[in-house]
C-alpha cells in the first residue's frame, strides 16, 4: 500500500517515503545490563553479578525499533560494552466490571494480578511464590502494588490444578501460611493463563542461557497499546469491532484497575472476569560481556520506537502524514532519531574462541564529541552470532562460548574502545585506536556474553576447536534524538 | 542550534611544527555548523602547551559564535571548546573560516601555529524537505536520515535450504537505504541482504560450516524491514 509523500535529499536518499512509517518513542527507561550465563553452577564459573534484565517492548512484535546508549548516572562517562537480545512474553488483561453498551472502554486488570483481602498486609518481594492452599494454584510474584485499602500482587507463571485461585482460600508464601485469603468478589482474577517468557535460545543444546526471569519496567499504560484483544478471548463478543484493538490505556482511582479504550463500542454487555486473548510482546534483554562488570556508575538507556498515533507535542502546527486508515505515519511533533552516520561492516567472530588474535569490528567517530552523551545507536542485530566449542584433555580450557554482536561506546578522554568492561571481547591493536583521545567513538563488535565451562573431554594431548557463526554484514547506525 | 558538525584533527606528530587541516562543506544559506578542533590526534597524552590558547578567526561570508576564548577540544579554557559557524552569504558565494592557534612547542618556549580551515560554496541545491519544531530544531533535515519501519515479514523455510524473500521496493534505489534483521527466536536463518532489487536471501546457518554441528532450532523467520 502506498500512502503519504516522498521526500528525497540531494543524494537521492529518501527522508520520507510512501511505504515506510516513522516510529514514535512510546517507552524509555534505564536498565543495568547483566550476565546471560546460565546458572550459578560450578560449570559456569564466570556467571557473576546480576542476571541480564528484560524489558517489555511495546508495540506489535516486529514493529518496534530499539535505541540504546550507556549513560553515567554520576561522575564521568567511561567506555562501556554490551549487547541486546530479543525474546517474547505473553501479556493479557481480565475485565473487572461488566461493560456498558455504547461505551468504548473496558475496566480491566493485568492478567495474573491478585487482590489480597484489605485487612491483611501481605509483604511480598519479586521471586516469592504465592500459592493457594486449596486450589494448588501458584504463581511467582513480579511486583506488588498497595492501593488505598488493598494489596495487589502481580504474578507470573500461574499454574496449578485449577485455572484460578478459589475465593476464600488461604494464601501461602513460599509454602508458609500468610493469614491472607482470596476475597469474595476479587477484582483482578488471577487469569486463565500465566505469563511466560520465552527467549531466543537456538544454542540451548550447547550452552543454555537465561536472563533474570522477571521483566523490568512493566508499564501497564504502554505495553499492550495497539494489541488486538478479540477472537479466542470473548472480548470480541458484543463489540462492534470483531477484533477490538486497545488504542489507549488510563489509570483509574482504583489501584490495579485500568481503563482500556478499544477501537469499537460495546453492543452488548460483557461480564466481569472475562480475559482478553494472549497478547504477545517482545522483550529486549540487555547483557554485558560475561566476565566483566558494567561500569558501576553507568546505566543503559533504552528507547523503543513503535507505530502508534501519538505525538510528543501539540504545537498546533507542523506536518503530518497519515495512511489510508487514518493512522499517523509521520509527524513533525515527534522527537525523531536523526541519523548522523550509517556504517556497514563485519562485527562477527571469526576463527576460534581465542579472539585475542584478532576479531573484526568497525566503528564510527561522532561529529559532535562535545555532546557525545547525546548519541544513541539503533540496534539492528540481536542475539547470538557465534558459538565456539573447544575440547581438550583438561577441564581448564574446554567449554562453550557464546557471542553476539554488540556495541562498545568510547567517549572522549578514552583512547580505546576496549576497557575493563570489554575484557577480551574486543581485540585491540594500535590500528584499532580512535583517531584521537578526544574523539567520541562507537564500535560494532562481538561481545562474549556467556560461557559454559564444559565440553568434550578428549584423550590426553588431543585438542580441537570449532566456531559456528552467522557472519552477517552489520549496520552501525548512530544518531541523536531531536 | 547547530545543524551540522565538523570535528577537525591534526595528528600529534605535527605538534611541534606549524600544521594545518582543511575541510570543505558545501551547505545551504544560513546553515549552522558546530566546529571543534584538536591538535593532538593520535595520542592519549595531553599537552598543557595548548591549554588556554585561543583561536584567532578570519571569516568570509560567515560568522562564528563565540568568536573569542575558543580553545581546542579537551583543553582548559576560560571560554568554550567549540564554536558555531553561521553561513551569512548568498547562494553561489564561497565561504570560509580559518582559526589559527599559536602555542609553545613541547619542551621549548618556541612558538608554532595550528591552522584549521573550513570552506565551501553556498548552494541551495540541497533539496528535499526541512521541518522544524516550535523551537527551531530541525525535525527533518535534508542532511539527516531517519529510520522507518517498512514491513514485518514472517514465514517458514525448508530444512537446510536458503530462502529468497520478495519484498517490494527492497534495495531500491540503493541497498544503503535498507536493512533487515531476523528477530525470530531460535531461527536458523540469517539475513543476506545482497544487492538485488525487491529481494533478500535468508541463509541457512548450517551452510556456513564444514563440521559436524547440527543446531536445534526453527526454520521460521520474522523479518523486520527497516528503511533509512
Amino acid at each position: 500500500m502506498s500512502y503519504g509523500i516522498k521526500a528525497v535529499n540531494k543524494d537521492g536518499v529518501s527522508l520520507i517515503d510512501e511505504n515506510s512509517k516513522q516510529v514514535h518513542i512510546s517507552k524509555a527507561g534505564s536498565v543495568l545490563p547483566g550476565t546471560l550465563g546460565v546458572t550459578d553452577t560450578p560449570n559456569n564459573v564466570f556467571n557473576t553479578g546480576p542476571k541480564a534484565r528484560a524489558v517489555v517492548v511495546p508495540g506489535e512484535v516486529g514493529e518496534t525499533l530499539v535505541f540504546v546508549r550507556p549513560r553515567a548516572t554520576s561522575g564521568n562517562q567511561t567506555a562501556a560494552t554490551f549487547s541486546v537480545h530479543m525474546g517474547v512474553v505473553g501479556k493479557g488483561w481480565t475485565s473487572t466490571a461488566a461493560t456498558v453498551v455504547g461505551q468504548s472502554y473496558i475496566l480491566a486488570t493485568p492478567t495474573g494480578q491478585l487482590k489480597v483481602r484489605p485487612s491483611i498486609t501481605l509483604s511480598v518481594s519479586a521471586g516469592d511464590v504465592i500459592s493457594g492452599a486449596t486450589s494448588g494454584v501458584s504463581g511467582t510474584v513480579i511486583r506488588s502494588m498497595t492501593g488505598n485499602s488493598s494489596t495487589y500482587i502481580h504474578l507470573r507463571d500461574v499454574s496449578g490444578t485449577a485455572e484460578d485461585f478459589t475465593i476464600g482460600e488461604s494464601l501461602l508464601k513460599n509454602g508458609s501460611s500468610t493469614g491472607a485469603t482470596v476475597p469474595q468478589g476479587t477484582i483482578g482474577n488471577p487469569g486463565s493463563f500465566g505469563e511466560e517468557m520465552y527467549l531466543e535460545n537456538f544454542t540451548k543444546d550447547y550452552c543454555p542461557y537465561e536472563p533474570y526471569p522477571f521483566s523490568e519496567d512493566e508499564n501497564y499504560l504502554v505495553d499492550t497499546i495497539g494489541a488486538l484483544t478479540g477472537a479466542q478471548s470473548h472480548w470480541a463478543s458484543g463489540n462492534s469491532n470483531s477484533l477490538p484493538r486497545i488504542i489507549d490505556i488510563e489509570t483509574t482511582s482504583t489501584t490495579g484497575v485500568y481503563k482500556l479504550y478499544l477501537d469499537g463500542t460495546w453492543s452488548s454487555s460483557l461480564a466481569a472476569g472475562t480475559p482478553s486473548r494472549g497478547i504477545l510482546r517482545n522483550v529486549a534483554i540487555f547483557a554485558r560481556e560475561f566476565q566483566s562488570s558494567f561500569p558501576s556508575n553507568h546505566v543503559l538507556d533504552y528507547r523503543f520506537g513503535v507505530l502508534d498515533n501519538d505525538a510528543d507535542e501539540s504545537a498546533g502546527y507542523g506536518f503530518e502524514l497519515r495512511d489510508a486508515n487514518g493512522k499517523l505515519t509521520y509527524s513533525s511533533n515527534r522527537v525523531n532519531f536523526q541519523i548522523e552516520s550509517i556504517t556497514t561492516g563485519n562485527a562477527d567472530v571469526v576463527g576460534n574462541r581465542d579472539i585475542s588474535g584478532g576479531n573484526p569490528f568497525f566503528d564510527y567517530e561522532v561529529n559532535d564529541p562535545t555532546n557525545y552523551q547525546d548519541y544513541f545507536a539503533l540496534v539492528a542485530s540481536f542475539g547470538p552470532s557465534a558459538l565456539c566449542l573447544e575440547g581438550s584433555a583438561t577441564s581448564n580450557t574446554r567449554g562453550y562460548w557464546l557471542y553476539s554482536t554488540g556495541f562498545s561506546f568510547s567517549p572522549p578522554g578514552y583512547w580505546y574502545y576496549d576497557n575493563a568492561t570489554a575484557g577480551f571481547g574486543l581485540y585491540i591493536s594500535p590500528g584499532d585506536q580512535k583517531s584521537s583521545r578526544n574523539a567520541g567513538g562507537i564500535a560494532h563488535c562481538a561481545v562474549a556474553f556467556a560461557h559454559w565451562k564444559n565440553g568434550p573431554q578428549l584423550a590426553g594431548g588431543s585438542y580441537f576447536d570449532e566456531t559456528l557463526n552467522h557472519l552477517s554484514p552489520r549496520d552501525l547506525i548512530i544518531g541523536k534524538f531531536i | 542550534m547547530s545543524e551540522y558538525n565538523i570535528s577537525q584533527q591534526i595528528a600529534y606528530q605535527g605538534f611541534n611544527f606549524n600544521s594545518s587541516k582543511s575541510d570543505v562543506m558545501n551547505l545551504e544559506e544560513g546553515a549552522k555548523i558546530r566546529w571543534t578542533m584538536d591538535a593532538e590526534g593520535g595520542t592519549n597524552a595531553h599537552s598543557t602547551k595548548i591549554d588556554n590558547e585561543y583561536a584567532v578567526f578570519t571569516t568570509s561570508n560567515c560568522s562564528v559564535s563565540p568568536s573569542s576564548q575558543v580553545a581546542m577540544l579537551g583543553c582548559t579554557t576560560a571560554g568554550t571548546n567549540h564554536t558555531v559557524i553561521t553561513l551569512t552569504g548568498s547562494e553561489g558565494q564561497s565561504w570560509s573560516v580559518t582559526a589559527v592557534y599559536t602555542h609553545e612547542k613541547n619542551g621549548s618556549t618556541d612558538e608554532v601555529t595550528k591552522t584549521f580551515t573550513v570552506s565551501g560554496t553556498i548552494s541551495n541545491d540541497i533539496y528535499g524537505m526541512e521541518i522544524r519544531d516550535g523551537s527551531g530544531n530541525l525535525r527533518m533535515s535534508v542532511g539527516r536520515r531517519q529510520p522507518r519501519l517498512h514491513a514485518f515479514v514472517t514465514g517458514t523455510g525448508s530444512n537446510n535450504a536458503d530462502q529468497t524473500i520478495t519484498i517490494s521496493g527492497f534495495n531500491t534505489p540503493s541497498p544503503a537505504e535498507w536493512h533487515a534483521v531476523n528477530i525470530k527466536d531460535g531461527s536458523l536463518y540469517r539475513v543476506t541482504q545482497g544487492t538485488t532489487a525487491n529481494q533478500l536471501t535468508l541463509t541457512h546457518i548450517e551452510q556456513n560450516i564444514n563440521n559436524f554441528f547440527t543446531l536445534d532450532g526453527t526454520h521460521e523467520y520474522e523479518l523486520v524491514i527497516m528503511r533509512y
